[in-house]
């Protein structure tokens, strides 16, 4: 016989708050694969054209003529991600060697109280900016201003609206910055002193030091703090969508156009489930679905990306000395 | 033996001509980090302004003459890197290069012409940054002291370009923004519709529409606070117990679950979180007394009922799941802080676990607990991947069951109104910037507070 007593404890109450998240967790899961069934079974193989179109899916639905490519979404989270992760992490991580071994006197306090400053602002201030940093920076380098109008391209060739990858880039990196430094600023200084003092006995300088020593030891924070910035850039949405706009209808004609607006996953499935923001289309039900198999596809490399972080932790916690 | 005068003359100018060839190579690497300070000012100039670059190319013959001497400098302390001259012959073939450009490089296969400046600034910066290296290195005599103090350029330059960036963000705001701030805008809710008004003629009734607009962003500001409390109440105490529960009764196997799923629930993307709230918004039929809590309602000047897209306490479900691993983290931080002699000094005297958790550990870990639920205050009023698409305009008022609205949609709604139907952008599309700065006061003022509490957090006992 249970006693009732001993079921309502302070543990019980805790259990079932605790529980929570990783209820929540497994519902948007099992909430995305619902939705995305639809997706899958009217479309199929043809998810993977590079073409996406979203249509109104008007009676009759012509389900031949759908077009629903992931591609082009893919590419563009691809592109977005590795330009920002590209600036941003020797930034950040030039942050934190700076506020750790490089120190001089003030700058690592100075360092360490900017970056929790800016990690508070939010990402729709990064995306108002993105235009002004267009006009500022991006238009007059990339478009011709002050060009005879006879040696323009044609028009279409030319970056519009204020929006191309590479801003969206630029500013997921300055939103990511803030980010990532502490993390990396944790990692580093981590390391035990002992270990740097040995090096330094030894003969070896800072720099090399630091090559040598703290970076191979710190490198599962590392590769933590690359992951989690991975996924931040991957998941916002604000920031690409004003830098780059709502939907990619094709992959770019030169791949590695930096110039093109290829829409990542995260803009596309708002403006899917906003029911088309450029306001000529109106999604249906398999726009929806759609939306939530994009947003399946993130969750999932989300879900991969931690397990490599989580991986790495234990593995370099088993084998390096505490 | 003596020196005959011969001998020592040459003694003497062998001397001589060390000191002053010592003095020489000082002087020379000193010019050459000079010389390549300079180039890596004039080339990130470059790349923020179009009309400099023309001045670049006397610059880039410069830094070629200067790195070959710095190449027979690095001689004197019998050193022969060859990689300087190499970046001396990059740095030539850079200069013809540059020259021959066109103002605007047209006809390459990309959608878009690129400016010389770009390609000029680019190539400066990345051949000027390793020259200032080497000649800080050669310049302080070739030391391993030396060789720390040259990397701090490689260091120095991608922050200082970062923090002016950050700069330009915040100054740009904070000067658009005061133009349009005042107390009127702050005291006045948004207001933009039409009162139907009856009046009687010949005996009958004839209505006529009079609009009614009001510009200000009271309910807007109003509703982040709201947000901000409404997540509070629902994420606190998830967060802490999470934190309690893997702290102190979690197994090996239910810990590493509950870390995943708050770290997987912090990191997935909010437009996961949107797509599960819109589905979630579309459980209730329409017309029931759930339909109405779930979306939002509130009536007009007419005394209309006005049903909205959700309401607040839909959206600030969703918003603490992102809340509340951040309340967790800083609660398992308190706990893990707690000096071991405190926790078994209360467990000695006959305290229970529970009494102790209640009186000593949790009291212990709420200086961390605050900061973490200010970051966390500080993330529900800035986030608008959440809500973009669920929320309104807010002129019905703000209490839970109302539309949601905040700042942050305020500012997406006046860039994206028009393609929505709404009005807002055309009345309060000047007040944009104004309610940025409204946003940023409210976002950093929290974690401004929430780094002094942690900073204050270091100075205590930290245990034997």
């Amino acid at each position: 016989m249970i006693k009732i007593k001993s079921i309502f404890t302070i543990r019980t109450v805790f259990l079932i708050l605790a529980l929570i998240p990783v209820l929540a967790l497994v519902l948007i899961t099992i909430n995305l694969v619902m939705g995305s069934s639809t997706a899958i079974g009217t479309l199929g193989l043809k998810l993977f054209k590079g073409v996406f179109a979203p249509s109104s899916e008007a009676p009759p639905v012509y389900p031949n003529s759908l077009a629903y490519g992931l591609l082009p979404a893919l590419w563009g989270t691809f592109l977005v991600v590795s330009i920002s992760i590209l600036i941003a992490f020797p930034v950040s991580m030039a942050f934190a060697v700076l506020s750790n071994d490089f120190s001089i006197g003030w700058i690592n306090t100075m360092i360490r109280g900017i970056m929790g400053f800016l990690s508070g602002i939010p990402p729709i201030i990064y995306a108002v900016m993105g235009s002004t940093f267009f006009l500022w920076f991006m238009w007059p380098k990339f478009e011709g201003k002050g060009l005879p109008l006879a040696s323009l391209p044609p028009p279409n060739m030319l970056p519009s609206d204020s929006s191309c990858n590479l801003l969206g880039g630029i500013m997921l990196a300055l939103f990511i910055i803030p980010f990532m430094t502490p993390i990396l600023d944790d990692a580093i200084q981590n390391v035990p002193n002992t270990l740097k003092e040995a090096s330094f006995a030894l003969g070896a300088n800072r720099w090399y030091t630091l090559m040598s020593v703290t970076i191979p030891y710190a490198l599962s924070g590392i590769v933590n703090a690359l992951i989690l910035g991975i996924l931040t850039a991957m998941g916002e949405a604000i920031i690409v969508a004003f830098a780059i706009g709502f939907g990619a209808r094709t992959l770019p004609s030169p791949l590695f156009d930096l110039l093109q607006r290829t829409a990542p996953l995260t803009s596309t499935i708002a403006g899917l489930s906003a029911g088309g923001l450029t306001g000529s289309h109106e999604t249906g039900p398999i726009g929806l679905s759609v939306a939530s198999l994009m947003g399946l596809l993130l969750l999932l490399v989300a879900f991969a990306l931690l397990g490599v972080s989580m991986y790495f932790q234990r593995k370099f916690k088993k084998g390096l000395p505490q | 033996m003596k020196a005959s005068p011969a001998m020592k003359f040459h003694r003497i100018f062998s001397e001589k001509t060390a000191e002053t060839r010592s003095n020489l190579v000082k002087i020379l690497t000193a010019g050459t980090s000079f010389i390549a300070f300079i180039s890596v000012l004039v080339g990130c100039l470059t790349l923020a302004f179009n009309s400099i670059e023309t001045y670049l190319i006397p610059f880039f013959y410069l830094l070629t003459i200067s790195l070959a001497i710095l190449f027979f400098s690095a001689r004197w302390y019998h050193k022969t890197q060859w990689s300087i001259l190499i970046l001396a012959g990059v740095c030539l073939l850079s200069t013809i290069f540059v020259s021959s450009l066109p103002e605007y490089w047209v006809g390459l296969n990309i959608h878009g012409i690129i400016h010389r400046s770009f390609v000029s600034g680019l190539l400066m910066v990345v051949i000027a940054a390793p020259g200032l290296c080497y000649s800080i290195f050669y310049f302080m005599r070739a030391t391993p002291r030396a060789f720390d103090i040259s990397h701090f350029p490689l260091l120095l330059i991608p922050t200082v370009l970062a923090l002016v960036g950050f700069t330009l963000i915040v100054v740009y705001i904070v000067s658009n923004g005061a133009l349009h701030l005042n107390w009127s805008l702050l005291s006045t809710p948004f207001k933009s519709q039409y009162r139907i008004i009856e009046t009687w003629q010949n005996g009958w009734p004839v209505f006529s529409n009079q609009e009614v607009k009001q510009v200000g962003m009271l309910n807007h500001v109003l509703g982040t606070f709201l947000l901000m409390g409404l997540t509070t109440l629902i994420s606190l105490p998830i967060g802490v117990s999470v934190g309690v529960f893997v702290k102190q009764y979690a197994g090996a196997k239910l810990s590493v679950i509950i870390n995943f799923s708050t770290t997987a629930l912090r990191s997935i993307s909010g437009i996961i979180l949107l797509v599960t709230a819109m589905s979630v918004l579309k459980m209730p039929a329409s017309g029931s007394v759930f339909y109405n809590f779930f979306h939002g309602y509130g009536y007009d000047i007419n005394g209309t009922l006005q049903i909205g897209r959700s309401s607040f306490i839909i959206a600030s479900v969703f918003i603490s799941l992102l809340v509340i691993p951040l309340i967790a983290r800083s609660t398992l931080e308190g706990l893990n802080s707690l000096p071991k002699e405190i926790y078994e000094g209360s467990l000695s005297v006959g305290a229970s676990k529970e009494h102790t958790l209640l009186h000593i550990q949790l009291p212990w870990s709420l200086p961390n607990i605050i900061t973490g639920l200010l970051l966390g205050c500080a993330e529900a009023s800035g986030a608008l991947t959440i809500i973009f698409l669920i929320s309104g305009s807010g002129q019905y008022g703000v209490s839970p069951l109302n539309e949601t609205t905040s700042l942050a949609y305020f500012i997406f709604e006046c860039r994206y109104g028009r393609s929505f139907g709404d009005t807002l952008q055309n009345i309060m599309g000047s007040y944009q910037y104004t309610a940025a700065l409204m946003l940023l006061i409210i976002t950093l003022g929290l974690t401004t507070t929430a780094l002094i509490i942690k900073r204050n957090l270091s100075k205590r006992y930290k245990g034997a």
